[in-house]
């Protein structure tokens, strides 16, 4: 069995004539507007011709850098797709409306195409809320008992590394997800504080504590396992293709395997294949000659990528959307954004930012009141002062503040977030994702709390594809629609 | 200075020239008072008018064992009224309704009356989220500034004011006021968070020393991380449920708790007051002695203690029942079903945002798409027809869906589960009665989790004055309009 990189968490698994897709996205982007697309890194293209049939799909997850619609309508609707016990049924919806064959595969229930048998299993319990529909792959050769398992974006759930090293598996390698979002210029990207304090989770060694959690959390759950594959963080908002984040995989695998006395780390590129079958696991470099780096990438990803620690240009992004009508913004204000707020502000109260909110009882002015919160909702044009939304706790509700103090809020509200107010429209049209609005960089947020506890991490996990299917579907098929694939 | 215990947990202060009136329930009952409220126990009249007047009222938080108009309709309204920030606001409209000026304090906040400073802190942060909003107060009398006063109230200390005793800027309280809120219920009573399962996370509250358990968490375990005052006073569980027969409260007699714990104590003092209790606080010691404008009634005190004896030697089980008297229709019922449906549908994403919501998704969420799991069920007794109408929660789909189940196989499909009457329901989501109207009355839960994040705390969070403050404000009125208060 073998196993090829399609960039980001994308593989092509072969064994003998068997060959299965995992979260395939065959293009060069996703998204779910035309003028905001996210890119794969390092750049390449798929000649989807060239790349063979395909047995099966496996979709691990309905992340939009994972599930790709426009990349699935590809395919010939008679190549089966596999779901896992967690996925949204809208995202099977989907794939029903598309024509395609859909089969949900328990937790852990094994099932066989061809010569690759393979199971799904759902995350741990401590996996991050917004990541609860995200499963685990366990891929073993029927006919050499080579076994591979892929992480994804959850934690490890025990069942599966039961699985693994079950007698008669071998295996051999597993992908491990470098999901440590650091911007290459130091900060924490759309987790960022823009409160001015130092933040330890991006100081010091923060790269060695990255690296060693990444693969101790292997060993800790499968002892010493042969062979470490490093994938995630392939995308950029970059359109020339410069990378976002800081350590990409292939300086990470380097610098682990110069650690190790037995184990080793790769870090594929789209191209390179891990071969699982040998007595020990082999790597070879651009294997698929279907998929075909940019000429950037070709000269290594390291040779045009600019220095660390310098700023990338997405950060000139204000908003993703351009600004309301009057008559729209007016509409939007004064019943959508309402009713929104209103459902919200319950999910809040009982989240853990809501605790945080309770917990801060002085700040930089002394006590405080009963406002902490501030929604900052930016508007650009005729209108250009911003909407400034407090969530009073006494009154359970969320309550209009004069915009004279805008320029004094970060220094009145320990916590605040910042975004355009088109794109909040947007969101709650379905237009687009959180994720994307976080990720493109209109979205600023500050707190004094543990940053998985922001308050963007609040909008993640409350807009994510599980609480909020609707809004995730409808993006989903807004991607098929941009293409007219409907 | 001298303070006084009316009952339950109102407390009169006084210092040479000042006094405050906390938590005023001066009547002999509070809360509803159609069918189902609460009778305070021991039983004790209080003749407001030969009360001295205080200086200042302080209401703690807005739970009707704290915050009775009732009572407040009783006082001067020259009298202040002090709220904590983070009170719910509808708590300041009913007290300035009644004709009162209500003033807001931040935690921290100092107030100087005469000879007595008060000091407002809001609750410590690991305190149950329904209990979150607390406020606890602080005494200083100048005239004996070596020995202030806390009343601790429903809440886990301040940290707050932890931390000013710890910086030295305040005194240690060598006098603490705390609050025993067992409300342990009888064998064949079922307690508002007892769990129907029979599991190793069954409620252990009837079991074993549970008295013991009580009086180490009230007296020692709760002052673990902090100073340890010279002088207890424990008071709650004050109250009788109108719809329960037993009488008081098992180990709610603060005075044999109090003897008792001062048997195995090496320094501390524990007191139990009963109303109308003095207890002067002077250099090196305590005098206690009697205020002659509270009457207890000591002969019925005896009388209900009896009949909860008897209760417990008869092995007899109380019959639950709708708290809501007044008939409904089957066709109004049934005319209710979609407000249910919405109310559910609402509640969906704060459900999934609470700790109930992070156990039901780190549930598998089932095998196949047929079976998806459900691991929570909302069950409506006597709905339309007299039958129960129920509806699971799907954590796939992220919504409620109408079941079947039968009622004898509930436990075994649903891990969670909740239980009420339809009528009551439909009251709580009208603003009829509040969610702690059928506490530990009409409502019943199973789960499999810390008994504090279970269906019941959730229904306390969600359907509570903290979240649905809307709702509160609608009872609130509804019962002033009533004409319950003068």
């Amino acid at each position: 069995m073998k196993a090829t990189s399609l960039g980001h968490l994308g593989w092509h698994l072969s064994d003998g004539t068997t060959a299965l897709l995992v979260n395939p996205v065959l293009e060069g982007s996703f998204g779910s507007t035309h003028d905001h697309r996210f890119f794969l890194f390092p750049r390449r293209t798929i000649d989807f011709a060239e790349m063979g049939h395909v047995d099966g799909i496996v979709l691990t997850n309905e992340h939009i850098q994972n599930f790709h619609p426009p990349s699935l309508a590809l395919m010939p609707r008679s190549v089966p797709i596999f779901i896992g016990c967690e996925t949204p049924p809208f995202l099977r919806q989907i794939l029903l409306d598309l024509g395609f064959t859909v089969e949900r595969l328990g937790h852990g229930v094994s099932r066989v195409v061809g010569t690759i048998e393979f199971s799904l299993f759902r995350g741990a319990s401590s996996t991050l809320a917004m990541d609860g529909t995200v499963h685990s792959l366990l891929a073993t050769s029927t006919q050499t008992n080579a076994t591979l398992a892929i992480q994804s974006e959850c934690q490890i759930h025990p069942d599966l590394v039961t699985q693994a090293t079950a007698p008669g598996r071998k295996l051999k390698a597993f992908v491990a997800t470098y999901n440590f979002q650091l911007r290459r210029n130091g900060t924490l990207g759309f987790l960022s504080n823009a409160f001015p304090l130092p933040d330890e989770s991006a100081s010091g060694f923060v790269g060695i504590e990255v690296l060693n959690g990444i693969l101790n959390e292997v060993s800790e759950h499968f002892g010493v396992v042969e062979a470490v594959i490093l994938a995630g963080n392939g995308y950029t908002t970059d359109m020339d293709g410069q990378p976002m984040f800081r350590w990409d995989n292939q300086t990470l695998a380097g610098i682990a395997n110069r650690l190790s006395l037995w184990s080793r780390v790769f870090a594929p590129l789209p191209s390179d294949t891990i071969h699982l079958d040998g007595s020990r696991v082999q790597f070879e470099s651009g294997a698929a000659s279907w998929i075909r780096l940019e000429a950037l990438c070709q000269e290594g990803p390291q040779s045009k990528i600019p220095d660390e620690g310098s700023e990338v240009e997405t950060a000139c992004v204000k908003s993703a959307f351009p600004a309301l009508s009057y008559e729209r913004e007016n509409e939007f204000l004064g019943h959508e954004l309402k009713v929104a707020l209103s459902l919200l502000r319950k999910a809040l109260l009982l989240s853990e930012l809501g605790e945080e909110l309770l917990r801060v009882s002085s700040y930089l002015e002394g006590p405080l009141g009963p406002k902490r919160l501030v929604l900052r909702l930016r508007r650009e044009g005729r209108n250009a002062e911003p909407l400034l939304l407090a969530l009073d706790l006494s009154r359970g509700e969320f309550v209009e503040v004069p915009s004279s103090e805008d320029a004094t809020l970060m220094r009145r509200y320990p916590f605040g977030l910042d975004l355009p107010l088109s794109d909040l429209e947007g969101l709650l049209r379905g237009a687009i994702q959180f994720w994307e609005l976080a990720t493109l960089g209109v979205v600023r947020q500050w707190y004094v709390c543990d940053r998985m506890k922001s308050p963007v991490c609040f909008m993640l996990t409350y807009f994510s594809e599980r609480l909020h299917p609707a809004l995730a579907e409808s993006t989903y098929r807004s991607s098929l629609t941009l293409r007219g694939l409907t | 200075m001298k303070i006084t215990f009316v009952g339950h947990q109102t407390w009169f202060v006084e210092g040479a020239r000042a006094s405050v009136l906390v938590d005023p329930v001066l009547r002999d009952r509070f809360g509803r008072t159609e069918n189902s409220g609460f009778q305070v126990f021991p039983p004790r009249t209080v003749n407001a008018s030969e009360m001295p007047t205080p200086s200042a009222v302080f209401i703690s938080h807005e739970h009707s064992d704290h915050f009775d108009p009732g009572s407040l309709a009783l006082l001067d309204t020259r009298i202040p009224v002090y709220l904590g920030a983070l009170v719910i606001e509808p708590v300041a409209e009913v007290i300035r309704q009644l004709g009162f000026t209500v003033h807001r304090v931040n935690s921290g906040e100092q107030l100087e009356i005469e000879d007595l400073r008060v000091t407002f802190f809001a609750a410590g942060s690991a305190t149950a989220y329904w209990e979150s909003r607390v406020y606890q107060v602080y005494f200083e009398s100048s005239t004996a500034p070596d020995d202030p006063f806390f009343i601790a109230v429903d809440a886990l200390i301040s940290e707050e004011m932890q931390s000013q005793i710890d910086a030295g800027r305040l005194v240690a309280p060598t006098t603490v006021a705390v609050s025993n809120n067992s409300q342990v219920t009888p064998e064949g009573v079922f307690g508002s968070m007892d769990n129907r399962r029979v599991t190793p996370f069954t409620n252990p509250k009837k079991k074993g020393f549970v008295g013991l358990g009580v009086l180490e968490s009230v007296v020692h375990s709760y002052f673990k991380t902090h100073w340890r005052p010279e002088r207890i006073l424990i008071c709650g569980c004050g109250f009788m449920k109108d719809s329960d027969d037993f009488g008081p409260f098992p180990f709610s007699d603060q005075q044999e708790l109090a003897a008792l714990a001062n048997r195995l104590s090496l320094g501390p003092v524990a007191f139990g007051p009963l109303p109308g209790e003095r207890y002067e606080i002077r250099a090196g010691g305590v005098a206690t002695s009697r205020v002659p404008w509270i009457e207890l009634d000591e002969a019925r005190m005896q009388s209900l203690r009896a009949m909860r004896d008897r209760f417990m030697a008869s092995g007899r089980s109380l019959r639950k029942q709708a708290v809501v008297s007044t008939p409904m229709s089957d066709s109004q019922k049934q005319d209710h079903v979609g407000l249910i449906e919405k109310s559910l549908s609402d509640m969906v994403s704060a459900l999934m945002m609470s700790k109930l919501g992070r156990h039901l998704t780190s549930r598998s969420a089932g095998n196949d798409e047929a079976n998806a799991s459900s691991p929570l069920v909302v069950r409506l007794l006597d709905g339309p027809g007299g039958e129960a109408l129920q509806w699971a929660f799907d954590a796939r789909a992220s919504g409620f869906r109408r079941d079947k189940t039968e009622a004898q196989s509930l436990l075994e499909r649903f891990p969670f589960g909740v239980e009420l009457w339809f009528v009551d329901f439909i009251a709580i989501l009208q603003g009829e009665i509040q969610v702690w109207d059928i506490a530990g009355t009409a409502l019943e839960s199973w789960y499999a989790c810390d008994e504090f994040e279970g269906p019941v705390p959730f229904f306390y969070s969600y359907f509570g004055e903290n979240t649905s403050v809307e709702l509160a404000r609608k009872v609130y009125f509804r019962r002033l309009a009533s004409g319950e208060t003068p």
